[in-house]
């Protein structure tokens, strides 16, 4: 019953028309769907919330991705949510899921897990969204879950390392953090988007 | 100052002179309002005209006092000065100053410096200004005086003849009483005579003494004078001096006396076709031409431009006489204001192909003209060798030359209109991609709507519910009221002894029936009864605001749709704003070419979007480009064929439907089949004689492809038809030509739609998935028969005689695979025909949705190109639906290489779809919102019966169901699944909250898959879900 009531409480944010983002994600966090850890989760995020506000460091949007964490910056993410509906497109890589409507923008997404040459995000898993932009792209990044916002300093280990065993994703990572006894791997959002792979498209 | 155009300082000095009464009274309307923001940006703008103009006329030291007060009044409007009496006092002087100049009143060098020193004092001290920076600001004006003097300095050199033919024109000394032009450098009372004028030039010696208490500036103008270039007028720096917005506003504004001015010579061209009088019609067509020069000439001096106002006098004097002293008009006058108008549009768009030989020789035409018809002779000055003092040019001509100029200028002139009056067209120009958000925003609105509307019907279900659980406490309480409450009156000892606390039996000489006694029960009962009819006021309330809601989004949706369609109409441009262009490119090339023709222009009115125009405008310019070089045949050639020296060109424009026809056909001699025939024949792999004259047309738009064997600049260079294809094309238009018969002519048909942003499209489903197909690329769409099909070698329908390859588009989409494909087709699939240049085929869709009119997007940044995809359009529900290119699907391997592993990723990418039952509003909620948060789809139903009618729409992956529910319980229900073949298959899981092993039993008997107690652990519940639906 109690697990019951507290998703009812989700379902009526209600009090404020557009919470701000930490507020969200501290709510999806909250009424995640893995129970063991949604409580370490928010913990975390109460405390990314104070070093939000001491400032000096800059804040990071964390999620999972096949149960590795990453993260990326603030600054680079546009919106985060819940997966839209997709609408799927023929000759295209199974690592594009297809295209969605995001605020009347048509945006595609990438399936991460898959762009990770992991396999593809199915059911419970994928079910969130991360929309990541530069100057000249757009594109919507599907993982599995939202883990809220981290802050991070310059003073983390810029150690890099491949964190799956198969698929290689360290052409992507800025660099890897420690936060509360696990590893975080910061993805650099401008060497995805500019990656060879992801501009495959581009008009001829 | 001996440059100087008089009329034009005249015209300006009037100008100022209007402007004097404003700025009097602007300035008394402070000293009691200091604080009226507008009143002071009046000033402003008043006095910034002033100093501006002044400086483009050369009154040097009235645009240096204007300056000063200016830049004081900008202070003003920034917020660093504030308005006082000192201020008020100092403008209030200045405009006097403003009031002496333009009456003349300043006469003398020693009065102009003492005014502009002072002016520079104290304006600089008002403004806080340090005096040591007076020295500068003087330093530039005398800076600015000097390049003037050095420009007197040339005066004298004038021919005496000059004075004469001045002193012959009357009008011209009237207009120099009227208003003293030379007061800046004119000695002694003031030239009040125009035989004054020449002698009005100072010498330059006396500018020297009367400069010389500047020594500094001595050695400068002797140094500088020299230099100064003889046909340079100081003029010439004037479009620098001139407000960006001014001249914004300038280029507008011409442009819109140009297309009058096209409108009329173009119908004159088509009226007057041989000598013939003039009559009221053409006089009045002249007179607008001429008002339009006019008003070009006028306001271009002001911008500070010289070359186009000089040609345009010129021009205006060939209409002037025209429109006063004609009496015939001839072709050749009509040609001759066309050429003499590209001119000046030349000097607008590109000044630096001005050919001065060009002006020479029209105006020697002029004067031709003027001459044959009146015997009063060219006394004006007219002609003659007369060429344009142009900026490239100076050096060319000696100072004679320009003799003649200078004293045609000097005719009179009517006073010019302001072009910073407000422009009476009202129009406003704006960004496209402006526009673009707006239409954005107004489909985005749309879809919002539909958001809305869906959420709004979701909403009338929960009333619809409230209704009955509205039934169900009356029936309740009406039960409770008719069983118990009686039963409680029944029982007077104990209902009365609630009431009065056990007292004595007042009321004991009422029968039980005659006196009603309440306990708390009976009240509880009323409040049962009240509040079950105050839900039911509600849920009428309810339902009446639904109903209003209804009506205002109806109506606000009309609104939008009118609102996109007005906003897409903003876009449109007729096709006059390319018309221009036309023209001048066909007498371009016929004038290089000594062809004659005449440009017949129909539809003007047609309307595209303008950014179409703007693209089909080079195509279309060089396909008439062609038209005269290829097509029309020179004057003798033609005469021998027995047509008409002139040949015609008409290019008509008309809306078919959802396009824009556009026919271009000219009456020249046709396509030369045999040159096309040769030229094909050195194209590898065409066997040109074996082909007929039909198909050796398309072959002209072949690239590299010119049946010219020289290259000249019109054309021959082979690059031309390919490109206009291209173009057209890219527009998803199309070109085809054709000659009708030989010797008589080619006409061109150019399609074009609408729109880019909006098409009709046809939606139709194929694997499981929407597409929507532009309507232009499919020609027919048909239903196939077994009869019809043939399998081998290749799929391929046959209709009539026709045989084309018959493709799914299932398969071609990589959706699904072979076996899938054709079941989804059925036995007599609907197939879309599609005929391109290359080839023709058949798809095979699984259904069709209709049709309907779709707004373009493209796939995002992200993904730029997609083949076989060119876009995607928003459905009404927010939802996306791809657009298919379907050329690009035409590709054989397009089959082959998409491999069937696709297929299986793809159906595992779907989503699961889970029907949930359950009478509780939360309980769904709450199945609901964990079941949505792992990305699977739900639908709800309330109880078996709903449960049973959903199923009919939509089969489910799985049901979630309760047991207890209204009109059909869960147990009932999965005997109605059990009984039912279609619906026995799909797994169910029991959510209920009867934990107890009877009820357990009794689901497991009837076919239930699970059995999950409320409440329920989210993990194990998801986790049943899963292995349930993994096949």
């Amino acid at each position: 019953m109690e697990e019951r009531e507290k998703s009812l409480a989700g379902t009526n944010p209600g009090n404020g028309s557009s919470p701000p983002l930490e507020q969200l994600l501290a709510e999806i966090t909250i009424d995640g769907v893995d129970p063991k850890c949604s409580e370490s989760d928010a913990e975390g995020v109460v405390t990314a919330k104070s070093d939000v506000l001491s400032g000096g460091s800059e804040p990071y949007i964390r999620f999972v991705v096949d149960e590795v964490q990453f993260a990326v910056p603030l600054r680079a993410s546009l919106e985060v949510g819940r997966l839209p509906g997709i609408t799927r497109l023929p000759n295209l890589p199974p690592w594009v899921s297809g295209i969605s409507n995001i605020r009347g923008d048509v945006v595609s997404i990438v399936d991460l897990k898959r762009f990770f040459g992991r396999s593809a995000s199915t059911g419970t898993a994928g079910g969130h969204m991360i929309l990541l932009h530069n100057d000249c792209m757009k594109v919507g990044f599907r993982v599995d879950r939202l883990a809220g916002i981290a802050s991070l300093g310059d003073t983390e280990a810029n150690l890099i390392s491949n964190p799956f065993t198969k698929g290689d994703i360290t052409p992507y990572l800025a660099g890897v953090a420690t936060t509360d006894a696990s590893l975080l791997y910061l993805l650099d959002v401008e060497l995805l988007l500019t990656s060879e792979r992801m501009n495959r498209f581009r008009r001829v | 100052m001996g440059s100087q155009n008089s009329s034009i300082v005249s015209g300006f000095i009037d100008e100022v002179k209007t402007y004097i009464p404003s700025l009097h009274s602007g300035i008394e309307t402070l000293h009691h309002e200091p604080d009226r923001s507008e009143v002071i940006q009046e000033l402003h703008r008043l006095v910034h005209i002033i100093h501006g103009a002044a400086s483009l006329v050369g009154l040097i030291s009235l645009s240096h006092t204007a300056s000063q007060m200016e830049d004081a009044l900008e202070e003003v409007m920034t917020g660093g000065l504030f308005v006082n009496a000192p201020l008020l006092g100092a403008m209030a002087w200045t405009v006097g100053c403003f009031e002496a100049f333009v009456k003349g009143e300043v006469t003398d060098r020693d009065r102009e410096v003492s005014i502009v020193t002072e002016a520079v004092g104290v304006f600089r001290r008002l403004r806080g200004l340090p005096e040591s920076g007076d020295e500068e600001v003087m330093a530039s004006f005398f800076d600015a005086l000097g390049d003037d003097d050095a420009e007197a300095a040339f005066s004298p050199g004038f021919p005496e003849d000059e004075a004469l033919i001045v002193s012959e024109d009357e009008e011209m000394a009237l207009l120099q009483a009227e208003a003293p032009l030379d007061f800046e450098v004119s000695e002694g009372p003031g030239p009040l005579s125009g035989a004054d004028d020449v002698a009005a030039f100072d010498p330059f010696s006396a500018e020297m003494s009367e400069l010389e208490p500047e020594p500094c500036e001595e050695d400068f103008l002797l140094a500088e004078a020299p230099e100064m270039p003889v046909g340079e007028p100081a003029l010439e720096k004037g479009p620098s001096l001139v407000a960006p917005e001014i001249i914004a506003v300038f280029y507008e504004e011409v442009e819109e006396h140009f297309e009058l001015i096209n409108r009329n010579l173009d119908a004159l061209e088509v009226r007057v076709v041989c000598r013939m009088d003039i009559g009221a019609d053409e006089k009045e067509m002249i007179r607008q031409i001429r008002r339009a020069v006019h008003t070009i000439k006028g306001a271009s001096s002001l911008v500070g431009m010289t070359g186009l106002p000089a040609w345009a006098h010129r021009v205006e004097d060939l209409l002037d006489w025209l429109f006063e002293d004609a009496v015939t008009l001839a072709p050749d006058a009509v040609v001759a204001l066309l050429k003499a108008t590209d001119i000046m549009a030349l000097y607008l768009s590109d000044p630096a192909r001005v050919r001065i030989e060009e002006m020479a020789e029209l105006e020697r035409e002029f004067s031709r003209l003027t001459g044959l018809s009146s015997a009063s002779g060219d006394a004006r000055g007219l002609g003659g060798e007369t060429v344009e003092p142009l900026e490239e040019t100076a050096g060319i001509f000696d100072s004679h030359s320009r003799v003649p100029e200078s004293l045609e200028i000097l005719e009179v002139e009517e006073p010019l209109a302001s072009p910073l009056a407000p422009l009476s067209s009202g129009t406003f120009r704006v960004g496209m991609e402006k526009l673009d958000e707006l239409v954005n925003l107004a489909s985005e609105q749309i879809i919002a709507l539909s958001a809305f509307d869906q959420r709004l019907d979701a909403f009338l279900g929960t009333v619809a519910e409230l209704d009955l659980s509205r039934a169900r406490l009356r029936e309740t309480s009406r039960n409770l009221e008719v069983g118990y409450e009686v039963k409680a009156i029944q029982q007077p000892g104990a209902a009365a002894g609630l009431a009065n606390g056990g007292g004595a039996d007042a009321f004991s000489d009422f029968d039980t029936l005659e006196l009603d006694r309440y306990s708390e029960f009976n009240l509880m009962l009323r409040d049962l009864a009240e509040a079950s009819v105050d839900i039911g006021e509600i849920h009428g309330v309810m339902q009446n605001f639904h109903s209003d809601f209804e009506g205002y989004i109806t109506r606000q949706r009309v609104l939008l749709s009118e609102l996109q369609g007005k906003l897409m109409h903003i876009r449109m441009a007729p096709m006059s704003v390319v018309t221009t262009r036309m023209r001048r490119a066909v007498r371009e090339v016929a004038d290089k070419l000594g062809r004659k023709v005449r440009l017949t222009i129909r539809g003007e009115g047609i309307e595209l979007d303008r950014v179409i125009w703007e693209k089909l405008a080079d195509p279309l310019l060089h396909i008439l480009r062609n038209a005269v070089d290829h097509g029309i045949e020179d004057p003798r050639a033609r005469k021998e064929a027995g047509k008409p020296e002139t040949g015609v060109i008409v290019v008509s424009a008309s809306r078919e439907g959802n396009q824009v026809l556009i026919r271009i056909r000219d009456d020249g001699a046709g396509l030369n089949f045999g040159a096309i025939r040769q030229k094909a024949g050195q194209i590898p792999g065409v066997d040109a004689a074996a082909l007929s004259d039909d198909d050796l047309v398309p072959l002209i738009f072949t690239p590299g492809f010119s049946s010219r064997e020289e290259i000249t600049e019109t054309s021959g260079r082979g690059v031309g038809m390919d490109v206009v294809k291209t173009n057209i094309e890219e527009l998803k238009g199309s070109v085809r030509i054709s000659s009708p018969e030989v010797g008589n002519g080619t006409v061109l048909l150019v399609r074009i739609p609408l729109t880019l942003a909006v098409t009709r499209a046809i939606l139709c489903t194929a694997g499981g998935q929407t597409f929507a197909v532009p309507l232009n690329e499919i020609s027919d769409i048909l239903r196939v028969y077994p009869e019809n099909m043939i399998y081998e070698p290749m799929e391929s329908v046959r209709v009539g005689d026709e045989v084309f390859p018959l493709f799914h588009l299932s398969r071609s989409l990589g959706l699904a695979d072979a076996a899938s494909s054709r079941n989804g087709v059925g036995e007599s699939p609907v197939v879309l025909k599609v005929v391109s240049a290359e080839r023709t085929a058949a798809f095979a869709v699984d259904t069709l949705l209709g049709q309907r009119e779709i707004v373009i997007k493209s796939l995002g940044s992200h993904l730029q190109y997609v083949k076989g995809i060119s876009g995607a359009t928003v459905m009404g529900d927010g939802s996306l639906v791809p657009i298919l290119n379907v050329s690009e699907l035409f590709d054989d391997d397009a089959e082959t290489s998409l491999p069937a592993a696709r297929t299986g990723a793809g159906r595992t990418e779907s989503p699961l779809e889970i029907l949930v039952v359950d009478d509780s509003v939360s309980v769904r909620q709450v199945v609901v919102r964990l079941l949505e948060e792992q990305g699977w789809k739900t639908t709800s139903a309330r109880d078996g019966v709903e449960a049973l009618e959903k199923l009919a729409i939509k089969t489910p992956d799985l049901i979630v169901l309760d047991v207890e529910m209204p009109r059909m319980n869960g147990y009932e229900f999965l005997g109605a699944r059990r009984s039912h073949p279609a619906y026995r298959h799909i797994p169910v899981i029991m959510l209920t909250s009867r934990s107890t092993a009877k009820y357990r039993d009794k689901a497991r008997d009837l076919g239930a898959d699970g059995y999950v107690v409320k409440p329920f652990d989210n993990g194990e519940f998801l986790t049943l879900i899963q292995s349930l639906t993994v096949k």
